[in-house]
């Protein structure tokens, strides 16, 4: 049995999708105590850390260009006012964290403008293109218009887990923990999501 | 046991805990003893895995052609202002807290010392005035034996007094209402009180210039 199964796994390589990730000199924890001490740089460097994940993340999740970037600020305000609150031993660690307020801001948004009226705006914007290349865009790229639009099919929570570990590059027990659900809960959403990924795009 | 394993529900679980590498190495050695021995098992592994592969692939692919909402540079500078501003309200709020404190602990460092030493003060000005020695009256005594002196001096110059007895007056008013002395003790203090003169004409400080014009002869 092949033992290189991990560089198959979702995400695993340590490549983000934003391109190669230099390994962090600094632990997120010690970032924060250094953020919570007043020092601006810290908090810079976490915010550098983390933007190419998080802005995919939220822009997968949302579907939505302006609405993620909206969220991705309003996920750092909540960090800087719940950021005496974070605990560094209960799990999951600062990316954890910052994951599930990401989350419970796309959920906020959600159910203050209705449910149902974001995932139509979702799959509109799914499947429109901008730019004078657009239409040789969506012919070049009709594979990933068809994964975009499954992603944006798929039930709420499972998009989560799936996006979280794609571009959280976080463990199943890291997820459930951002999750606030059981382990084998993350993994039967992730499960599901990948059969419903594959039936889409077959 | 404490086996993750055997805490996950059903072979879906099993496997993408298995691809994702995050089993204990004691679970993952029973796992793929379970893949050699099932090739049902087998089969549904290598399903997930193309499955997750062929998803990561047109992600990757889809990210590569979708530019993000917002550069790192546009977001890094929006969300540092955040950030700067956070920092200054927290110090603003530390600014405002802190005086407070100083403000308590000054006012402990000050008062109670003081405020013990003011009390010790006062303690040892009220004893003191309470037991004082009579030191006015060691001294009138002293004033009552040099003035039974000048008594007896004012007892042989009939015509002139002692020129220190207002001083005495003003000093011991009792002076005044002494009684006199019988003769043959008169006699005795006129005698002692010529030798004391004729040998010391040194000023008393207490009764002022020694009358010594009337002791000379």
């Amino acid at each position: 049995m092949s033992h290189d199964v991990k560089a198959q796994a979702l995400a695993p390589d340590g490549t983000g999708p934003g391109g190669p990730v230099a390994p962090p000199q600094v632990p997120d924890d010690v970032l924060v105590l250094q953020l919570r001490d007043g020092q601006a740089v810290a908090g810079q460097q976490l915010v550098q850390r983390h933007f190419p994940g998080l802005i995919r993340y939220l822009q997968r999740l949302v579907a939505n260009d302006q609405l993620a970037e909206e969220l991705h600020q309003q996920t750092w305000t909540s960090v800087l006012e719940h950021l005496d609150r974070f605990d560094p031993s209960a799990g999951g660690g600062f990316k954890a964290w910052l994951y599930r307020i990401a989350t419970n801001k796309a959920n906020d948004h959600w159910r203050s403008r209705g449910r149902e009226k974001g995932a139509h705006a979702g799959l509109r914007l799914i499947t429109e293109e901008s730019g004078p290349d657009a239409s040789l865009r969506m012919e070049s790229s009709e594979q990933e218009a068809k994964l975009r639009k499954a992603i944006a099919t798929l039930p709420e929570s499972q998009r989560q887990v799936l996006l979280m570990r794609y571009y959280g590059n976080m463990k199943f027990v890291d997820i459930a923990q951002s999750l606030g659900c059981p382990l084998n809960t993350a993994l039967g959403r992730m499960h599901k999501a990948m059969q419903r990924l594959k039936e889409l795009m077959s | 046991m404490d086996s993750l394993l055997q805490q996950l529900e059903n072979n879906e679980a099993i496997l993408l805990m298995y691809l994702a590498d995050e089993l204990p190495a004691a679970d993952r050695a029973e796992v793929e003893q379970m893949l050699q021995n099932d090739a049902h098992l087998r089969a549904e592994l290598e399903s997930l895995r193309g499955t997750q592969a062929g998803f990561e692939q047109t992600m990757r692919a889809a990210d590569a052609s979708q530019p993000l909402p917002i550069s790192s540079q546009a977001a890094s500078r929006q969300v540092m202002r955040l950030v700067n501003h956070w920092i200054g309200q927290q110090l603003a709020q530390q600014a405002a807290v802190r005086p407070m404190v100083i403000g308590v602990h000054s006012h402990r460092w000050w008062l109670y010392p003081l405020a013990a030493a003011a009390m010790l003060l006062l303690g040892i000005i009220l004893y003191s005035s309470m037991h004082q020695p009579a030191q006015p009256l060691a001294r009138q005594d002293d004033l009552g034996s040099s003035e039974v002196l000048t008594d007896a001096i004012a007892a042989v110059h009939e015509e002139e007094p002692p020129r220190a007895e207002p001083i005495l007056s003003a000093t011991t008013p009792s002076v005044t209402t002494m009684a006199p002395l019988p003769a043959r003790q008169r006699e005795d203090l006129q005698m002692l009180a010529l030798a004391t003169a004729g040998a010391d004409n040194e000023v008393d400080p207490f009764i002022g210039a020694a009358p010594t014009n009337h002791v000379q002869h």
